[in-house]
């Protein structure tokens, strides 16, 4: 006894095209949804519908163009509303190159660092944050690509052991399937969604209005600032966490690097200033990671440490910091100037 | 390839539908059998072009034995073949699907280290060593009239069910294939295999991989699941697994519907069952059917004393559930299975009746709770869950299991479209209207949207 699929399977394999033809003048006294056509009608109205749908999807798509993929940017400001990964690499392709020529790279640690006032319309000077959080070096490497292909040839990098933790992208998988879903998909329509909750400011206590702005900074202190700094220190270096380091994504830090000499790119790399009594409860590691990047870089004046005794005035002082390593206001301010002062004395505009 | 893929859809198809009725259209039957095999083969070997050789050595010894058995009269001469053709099938099957797991338990029970051999499931072996014993037994039987080899290599590698079923019986697939008058391009049959195809597609892509996120982020953080989030986390899987194999089961019926071949239902809304006999015989119908006829059957099925029936409904879900994956997890759902059938028979016994929704709840729970050990990849993973969900453990931290709540309207269609009518019965109602034409373009159109999203998950039953 076999369940079949649609027991009038029977009756529709043998069922000449004709007799359901005829169901077409006979409906006429029925409403226009339950009018029946005959299949092969049918087929074609699919296919023409599905055809001007697509058309239509694709068309409103490119018409907000979201990630600045399909039409021109120089005067648009464009955010990112959500999954920053995502976001950041469809922006790399396009929007940042045309509108930036300084980028910064790096992970949550430097996502922060607002450069938004360096970006006055009278400096030569325009900077774009396209850290990403929780970023490995596997995911790193494709937007700093898009960059390098796009044309930008000066960049910031924050050096953190957090790179090389893991490999592989843990949510997203780089490539062209990314860009033709710019053109629709479901990570598309959840853009639009939060980016309507943000711009309502619907959820502010989740998805802020703003959040990550139109040069990159992700303000998420005000989401993730713990009340005390300094008892949170005190817990992680508690816990003891160890920092590992994964043998492919030291390989990728180092092709990472190569890549960015042999296309002559301008960087100034930084050692992430971590809070004093951090960074001493894991100082051989850290001092480890600064030695493997050095003789990556292999030229010291392309790179700066805030772990030493020359910024101990930073590390210790618990009001730069809003949790056990991220920067407050006040710490970002004063980091940023440092940096964009030394790329720019390094690397005059 | 997947059936969710743009290479699949949109190429794969296409030139496959083609071919075969430009063939059968000049009326190159044959040929047009050949065209299917070769396609089907090419569909195969996409995945691994290696393992091509295992399914047409399968294919061919399977082929040649079951003929040699219709061939000859004398029924031990019959019998002397059969066994060692059903013995080469579980041989293919033991050694590579179940022989890593019997030399880590041999080293774990004998304390040596015998080393694991480094073997790929070949994709769909549990399915098409299933079919082919089915064959040989049914040759053994008297019941295969027809010998020819082009028509059954189309028959097991038919594309559609090849992977994950639904597990065709020869005396469904044969007949049609060799059927002429099914030959030539029907289009019902094409629109209502895109309607039922698409039905599927939505299902998996969206709904099951929806839930799939769920039920992957809680499997992967067992130690730091809360007690909601622990009964969330087993909810998520049981959805996604009905709606990603269900989901496969329609999408193999509507690609079948277009080359007009009618493969058999695999589901029929079984948690709706009001029982867990029921819900066998509403879930992964093809299976429970092979399952019923080649080993319950055989064991004796209900036709000799209590105690040896409920024995042979027991070592027949074991069985299913070895047949699952070489694990204990599934050894153990395979027993617990078997047990609670025993129970309900028992429980039928009492005469008492329970309230209609009260028993689908029962059921649902029941094997909700039992899937755990289907998924957890380890035993001690699942009496992790289990001790959570039942507050005999607290989690070592805390987590989002769900970290945002825009993919709540598929959660909720989910969860609805459980207990509404199924693809089957939503096909029967089927009719070539502005109505169904406007359904089927927005599901067509989200199903485009869902597909051109960048996580793309495999079906879970190409795992077993």
């Amino acid at each position: 006894m076999k369940p079949s699929v649609n027991s009038l399977k029977n009756e529709t394999l043998q069922q000449p095209e004709n007799v359901i033809s005829q169901a077409d003048s006979s409906v006429g006294h029925e409403s226009f949804l339950a009018k029946e056509v005959s299949a092969t009608r049918f087929i074609k109205i699919i296919f023409l519908w599905v055809v001007a749908g697509a058309v239509l999807v694709v068309g409103v798509n490119l018409w907000i163009d979201i990630y600045g993929l399909f039409r021109p940017v120089s005067n648009r400001s464009l955010p990112v509303y959500y999954n920053e990964r995502v976001s950041k690499y469809l922006l790399s392709k396009n929007y940042i190159p045309e509108k930036f020529n300084t980028v910064i790279v790096g992970t949550s640690l430097s996502a922060n660092l607002d450069i938004s006032e360096f970006n006055n319309d009278q400096d030569k000077l325009k900077i774009y944050n396209a850290s990403l959080m929780g970023a490995n070096i596997s995911e790193l490497r494709p937007v700093a690509d898009n960059l390098v292909e796009g044309g930008i040839k000066r960049m910031i990098i924050c050096f953190s052991p957090y790179m090389i933790k893991n490999s592989g992208s843990k949510e997203v998988e780089f490539g062209p399937k990314l860009y033709i879903g710019a053109l629709g998909s479901k990570n598309l329509l959840d853009t639009y969604i939060v980016g309507l909750i943000r711009h309502y400011d619907l959820m502010p206590a989740k998805f802020p209005r703003n959040q990550i702005n139109e040069f990159g900074v992700n303000r998420f202190g005000d989401l993730y600032k713990v009340e005390n700094v300094k008892e949170k220190i005190e817990k992680v270096i508690k816990a003891d966490k160890e920092l590992t380091v994964d043998s492919i994504a030291l390989h990728e830090l180092q092709l990472f690097i190569q890549k960015l000499k042999d296309e002559h790119i301008q960087f100034v790399g930084y050692f992430h200033p971590i809070p004093a009594e951090v960074l001493a409860s894991k100082r051989k590691e850290y001092e480890h990671f600064e030695h493997t990047v050095r003789q990556f870089v292999n030229d010291d004046n392309k790179l700066i440490n805030f772990n030493t005794s020359e910024f101990e005035h930073f590390t210790t002082d618990y009001s730069n910091y809003i949790d056990h390593g991220h920067l407050s206001v006040k710490g970002q301010g004063i980091l940023t100037k440092i940096l964009v002062a030394e790329h720019t004395r390094r690397y005059p505009l | 390839m997947l059936f969710n893929s743009v290479e699949f859809i949109f190429i794969f198809l296409p030139v496959t539908l083609a071919g075969y009725f430009f063939l059968t259209h000049r009326n190159y039957h044959r040929e047009s059998k050949i065209w299917l095999f070769l396609a089907s083969l090419f569909f195969y070997g996409w995945w691994n072009p290696k393992y091509l050789i295992l399914i047409l050595t399968s294919i061919t010894i399977n082929f040649l034995t079951a003929r040699s058995i219709a061939r000859t009269e004398d029924q031990r001469i019959k019998k002397s073949i059969l066994i060692p053709g059903i013995l080469f099938n579980i041989g293919l099957l033991v050694y590579y699907k179940y022989a890593n797991f019997f030399i880590s338990n041999f080293n774990f029970a004998a304390q040596t280290d015998f080393n694991l051999l480094n073997i790929i499931l070949p994709l769909g072996i549990s399915f098409y060593t299933f079919q082919q014993i089915a064959f040989l037994v049914d040759s053994y039987k008297g019941m295969v009239k027809e010998f020819d080899f082009v028509y059954y290599g189309a028959f097991v590698t038919f594309f559609p069910q090849l992977i994950s079923g639904p597990i065709s019986h020869h005396k469904e697939l044969m007949p049609q294939m060799l059927d002429q008058s099914k030959a030539h391009i029907n289009m019902m049959n094409i629109v209502k295999g895109i309607f039922v195809f698409n039905m599927g597609l939505a299902k998996k892509i969206i709904i099951a991989d929806t839930f799939g996120k769920i039920a992957n982020v809680g499997y992967s953080n067992v130690e730091l699941l809360s007690l909601p989030q622990s009964w969330v986390t087993s909810f998520a899987y049981t959805v996604q697994l009905y709606f990603d194999f269900s989901g496969y089961s329609d999408m193999a019926i509507g690609l079948g519907l277009l080359f007009n071949i009618d493969i058999p239902v695999n589901f029929r809304s079984p948690h709706k069952s009001e029982s867990i006999q029921q819900f066998y015989r509403r879930w992964h119908i093809t299976l429970s059917n092979f399952m019923r006829n080649y080993i319950y059957i055989p064991l004796g099925g209900n036709q000799s004393s209590e105690f040896r029936t409920n024995v042979n409904l027991l070592l027949t879900f074991l069985i299913g559930g070895l047949w699952h994956g070489a694990n204990w997890t599934f050894v153990i759902w395979g027993a617990l299975n078997g047990l609670a059938l025993v129970v309900h028979r028992l429980f039928q016994k009492t005469k008492i009746n329970l309230n209609h929704y009260l028993a689908i709840g029962i059921t649902f729970l029941f094997v909700m709770i039992v899937r755990i050990f289907f998924r957890a990849n380890e035993f001690s993973t699942a009496v992790e869950v289990l001790k959570t969900m039942f507050g005999f453990k607290s989690p070592s931290g805390s987590f989002p299991l769900v970290s945002t709540f825009f993919d709540a309207p598929i959660w909720l269609a989910g969860i609805i479209l459980l207990f509404l009518p199924n693809s089957g019965e939503l096909t029967e109602k089927f009719k070539t209207s502005y109505r169904f034409a406007t359904i089927m373009v927005l599901l067509i159109l989200v199903n485009m949207v869902f597909m051109n999203s960048v996580a793309k998950q495999d079906f879970l039953y190409f795992d077993f």
